[in-house]
């Protein structure tokens, strides 16, 4: 057990940022696709993300390590967020979160050899969104992560020409309200 | 010419909606309650009386499904081993979701036509198109209308009313007849 742990924090200790394209799949539990979608993301520590999917789900979602951002231009609406909450809905928010993040939250497993580890992440608390994330790993490039819905749900999150530790222009972390939308300021609420 | 703008005005164009009886729409719902604001992926099959949706959460996560008929529904939220069953789909999704959502009436207000019963107020545009009703105490507000399979069916439609706010970004309309 502690070695699925140990083993999935090395991988991110070795990642200070992560940038890839990737196709987000949603399936039912039977197979058939429910939503397909392909976009960008971009992870830096300390909880700095940028996650844009493009058209027809058009959405961009902003962290700077302590608020979030999600502009949704499709409802014309921006909704912004503590961060703490909303790592249950933003897993990719897992690679750039810290050591204390995982353990608590996580039971992690760990299988296949040191160049094609899969790691199994399952939420100690049962109320979360998700029944299960896998993260499949290439060497030390993450090549896709899987999301286990309790409805028998499975999304996979492929990532594509993935780069680990370059340099991320900051202003990608960075988010400025447009004109004319809706804005929901759900940092105490909820 | 003819294809590009709504023809035959607007009595025309609500006779043809109310010709579509089964359909189904993909795209995104926001829903801002006195408590708490969420954005999902809407996938909302209709065929005559009978419903299916599926709301996923915005990473693919914590998918719920609300389906029935003219007298039944039934609602699995995740976490859920289990669907509830209930007479009507309100009644679930008030008690389970806190949501007040008019499941029977927006099914006819998504194609951009009034639900059955009393109208308090319609608007149409100048190409014979709803542009905002008023019914059973909520208002409708539609735009980005467009062609699909011979028909305009709006692609944004903001719900609000009972202190409740429902918007609908619809990007795949298919009409099966």
């Amino acid at each position: 057990e502690a070695s699925g742990l140990a083993a999935f924090l090395t991988k991110l200790k070795g990642m200070e940022s992560f940038q890839a394209a990737f196709v987000q799949t949603s399936r039912t539990h039977s197979g058939e696709i429910m939503q397909q979608m392909a976009g960008t993301l971009a992870v830096a520590k300390p909880g700095k993300m940028r996650w844009q999917t493009e058209d027809p789900y058009a959405q961009l979602v902003v962290s700077d390590g302590e608020l979030i951002w999600i502009y949704d231009m499709d409802l014309e609406q921006v909704t912004i967020r503590n961060m703490d909450q909303r790592v249950q809905e933003t897993p990719a928010l897992l690679l750039s979160g810290e050591r204390s993040q995982i353990d608590d939250s996580f039971v992690v497993s760990v299988e296949g050899g040191s160049d094609n580890a899969v790691f199994q992440l399952v939420p100690k608390d049962p109320s979360q969104l998700f029944q299960s994330l896998e993260f499949h790993y290439q060497g030390d490039d993450l090549q896709r992560m899987m999301i286990f819905d309790a409805a028998g749900q499975i999304t996979e999150i492929a990532f594509q020409q993935p780069q680990r530790n370059q340099a991320i222009d900051e202003q990608a972390f960075v988010f400025d309200v447009p004109e004319g939308v809706d804005v929901i300021d759900g940092r105490n609420a909820f | 010419c003819a294809l590009l703008t709504p023809q035959g005005g607007q009595q025309q164009l609500q006779n043809q909606l109310s010709h579509i009886d089964s359909w189904q729409v993909r795209g995104k719902l926001s829903v801002r309650s006195p408590q708490d604001s969420v954005t999902g992926y809407l996938t909302w099959e209709q065929q005559q009386q009978d419903y299916q949706l599926f709301i996923t959460g915005p990473f693919g996560q914590g998918s719920s499904r609300l389906s029935g008929s003219a007298d039944f529904a039934e609602l699995l939220l995740p976490g859920w081993q289990s669907p509830q069953r209930a007479d009507n789909a309100e009644q679930l999704m008030l008690a389970h979701m806190g949501w007040n959502f008019p499941v029977s009436d927006i099914r006819h207000w998504v194609k951009g036509q009034p639900a059955p019963g009393q109208v308090s107020e319609l608007q149409f545009d100048d190409n014979g198109l709803l542009q905002q009703l008023q019914q059973h105490g909520w208002q409708v507000r539609y735009s980005r209308y467009s062609r699909h399979q011979g028909y305009w069916l709006p692609g944004l439609i903001k719900v609000s009313g009972h202190n409740f706010r429902f918007v609908f970004a619809i990007k795949e309309w298919t009409i099966n007849g």
